[in-house]
């Protein structure tokens, strides 16, 4: 959806543009918050601050501004920062270190270039190892893994048994475990 | 982490490359958790903006200005009414009206839980129009309800939450005519009189407002394209009223729904010898589909069965048959007879009467007449199933049925017997057909009779034949010619007289 589709929605109605941009980004705008809380949150936190961004969303639109091009990029920047703010918010309840520690002088930077683009390779190398194990495996590996979901969840998604699930998952681990040590990865 | 488990962690804070191509492959939220999401984000987002900063943790500015709160003026009159009340205990309308007058350009919303608990239902709360459940009372309806399906009901809250109201006195109040709009915002019901360009609200306490006519031209055009057979409730008129509404609706699973229930044996035919009979019809001809039994019925009668009894009726030929008979009051306030066709008790002295009158007032195992007298056959109510399994049960006293009713040798017979009677559940009346149920509006079964009505207006009374009443198109042979040839005679009187083979 681009501004100039928002905006003219919004014109038309607030409440259906607001759920236009909800259906066509909810899975985007789940996904960044889930992989910054997935570590720290459970799946209840996760829906809440997803709920909370498109909040954020709807009510920081401006349809006097003229901005053009896609509405992904203001709802992937909002996505983030609420999603690592509530990450900090669930860091800070268990470790706190005084500012003047000591130790907190070596804390790294956030941001490290040269480690985000790494770390982007990486995750795009990855994610070209499941592609290629096909679906449903891929699915099913993903759904797993990196979604927590239980083989009868998984069932349901992918329409097999959850016993099917349990065996497909096995040989996917394990021809996936093989294509990552053939490019040098452990997973 | 268990060590057969893949770590992919690696995948955690994905940038937007990762993020997009996981979402569109692999997210999977699903419709449930997508609405409650949606619900909760527009609840958030119109619920107030104390939550969130000019400034996240982070540091950095994000731009979020003040939400912009769509109360009109009124309502955020009726809030801030709440808010002083919170702190002074002031009576309601009184503030609401001074309030409505000083009221700043913008108040915040007051949270309910910011309010004290002798006004924690504030009129505020009650009219944000997001969520809440809505009917609509036209008088071109009435009195059926237009159950508004979700687009057409948020297509009604934007207009509502655009358009501009203002407080006025009651003398504004047209004579003419109103559509009404009841709402059930968290258990809490109130109603709108929706005139051109007045509103009203009715719930613990009354108000005018003026607006412009955009709000009751889009209940016109909801009740324009309304889906009658879908969306069109039947209420009571006792009913219709806030409270009223929402308390029909209120439904319980088919499974649980008792439509009907096995009645005592008749107390003169307690000391009886009863015995189960075979169906008086042939059970393949009679239908249990709604579309054909609707083309049986002439009529629908609503109303509830207060009694129960049971008569012979004795034929010309010299035949009896069984019938039930139901006292129902109806929804009129009248009370009236339905008959069962066919089913319930009949002496083996009526049901045999051609035979034993044949033996010699003996049958078969050459009974006496005091076991003859003693025998009764009891014959079940078709239920939909087939010939061996018949039902004993009657309607229960007290619940709302819908009868579906012909006149047949001058009783309001119903027909298909169980399966004519529909039971009031919830919006729906139900009809079960074995253990299966199958859900109809009135609407619905109201149009299909008085389609069929209308279709056969040319011959009603031919309805009213057993062949019609049973559904059965009877066969028609058209005879072939015969070559052959017959001499006969004619006697002294002139009449032709044929040679037997």
């Amino acid at each position: 959806m681009t501004h100039e589709e928002l905006r003219s929605e919004l014109e038309k109605s607030e409440s259906q543009a607001q759920r236009k941009l909800f259906d066509q980004y909810c899975s985007y705008v789940y996904t960044i918050v889930y992989s910054r809380l997935r570590s720290c949150c459970t799946r209840e936190d996760i829906e809440e601050c997803v709920s909370d961004v498109f909040a954020d969303i709807f009510s920081s639109y401006r349809t006097d501004r003229d901005f053009s091009g896609e509405v992904s990029g203001f709802v992937g920047t909002i996505a983030r920062r609420k999603s690592a703010d509530v990450y900090k918010k669930h860091i800070s309840d268990r470790i706190t270190m005084p500012i003047d520690d000591e130790a907190a002088q070596h804390i790294a930077a956030e941001t490290d270039i040269e480690e985000d683009h790494a770390a982007k390779e990486l995750r795009k190398e990855i994610l070209n190892m499941i592609d290629a194990l096909g679906e449903p495996d891929s699915v099913i590996i993903m759904q797993k893994y990196y979604f927590d979901r239980s083989s009868k969840e998984i069932s349901e998604i992918v329409s097999l048994s959850p016993a099917a699930v349990r065996v497909r998952c096995g040989r996917a681990v394990k021809r996936l475990r093989k294509t990552a040590e053939q490019s040098g990865l452990k997973l | 982490m268990k060590k057969t488990d893949l770590d992919l962690r690696a995948l955690d804070n994905a940038d937007d490359e990762t993020a997009e191509r996981i979402s569109e492959k692999y997210t999977h939220i699903s419709e449930s958790d997508m609405e409650r999401i949606f619900k909760n984000s527009r609840k958030k987002y119109l619920n107030g903006t104390e939550e969130i900063s000019d400034k996240t943790e982070t540091g950095e500015n994000v731009v979020i200005p003040q939400v912009k709160h769509h109360r009109k003026s009124f309502l955020r009159s009726i809030s801030a009414a709440a808010a002083v009340l919170a702190a002074g205990g002031a009576a309601v309308y009184g503030s609401i009206y001074i309030l409505n007058h000083g009221a700043a350009d913008f108040i915040p919303a007051v949270r309910p839980e910011q309010v004290s608990e002798s006004c924690k239902v504030t009129l505020g709360d009650m009219y944000k129009f997001y969520d809440d459940e809505i009917r609509i009372c036209t008088s071109a309806f009435v009195p059926y309800i237009i159950k508004v399906p979700d687009e057409e009901r948020q297509r009604l809250f934007d207009v509502m939450n655009s358009v501009e109201w203002e407080e006025a006195d009651s003398e504004y109040v047209p004579d003419g005519e109103y559509s009404t709009v009841f709402v059930c915002n968290n258990g809490n019901p109130y109603s709108l009189k929706v005139y051109p360009e007045v509103l009203v609200y009715s719930g613990e306490t009354e108000a005018v407002y003026r607006t412009d006519s955009s709000i009751s031209e889009c209940i016109y055009s909801i009740s324009e394209n309304t889906d009658r057979n879908r969306d069109l409730v039947w209420y009571l008129y006792d009913s219709i009223t806030n409270e009223g509404i929402w308390e029909s609706r209120i439904t319980v699973p088919d499974s649980e729904l008792k439509m009907f229930e096995k009645p005592e044996i008749p107390e003169d035919l307690r000391d009886k010898e009863i015995q189960k009979a075979g169906g008086i019809y042939c059970y393949d001809v009679i239908p249990y589909e709604m579309s054909n039994i609707t083309e049986q019925a002439d009529r629908i009668v609503l109303g509830y069965v207060e009694d129960h009894y049971y008569t012979v009726e004795h034929n010309q030929n010299g035949s009896s048959t069984p019938m039930t008979h139901l006292t129902v009051k109806t929804v009129d306030g009248e009370t009236t007879d339905l008959v069962l066709y066919g089913e319930g008790y009949i002496s083996y002295r009526d049901d045999m009467w051609d035979i034993i009158g044949k033996t010699g007032d003996k049958y078969g195992d050459a009974k006496s007449d005091k076991e003859i007298d003693k025998l009764y056959y009891f014959y079940g109510y078709y239920d939909g199933s087939d010939s061996t399994r018949e039902s004993e049960e009657l309607p229960v006293p007290g619940q709302l049925y819908a009868f579906m009713v012909s006149e047949y040798m001058g009783m309001d017979t119903i027909c298909s017997d169980l399966c004519g009677i529909l039971c009031k559940s919830g919006d729906d009346f139900v009809q079960k057909i074995c253990d299966e149920y199958r859900h109809y509006s009135l609407f619905e079964l109201q149009q299909m009779v008085n389609n069929n009505n209308n279709k056969n207006s040319s011959d009603v009374s031919a309805a009213a034949s057993p062949a019609d009443f049973l559904q059965v198109d009877l066969p028609y042979f058209e005879p072939e010619e015969s070559g052959e040839t017959v001499e006969y005679t004619v006697d002294e009187d002139g009449v032709r007289v044929f040679p037997l083979n």
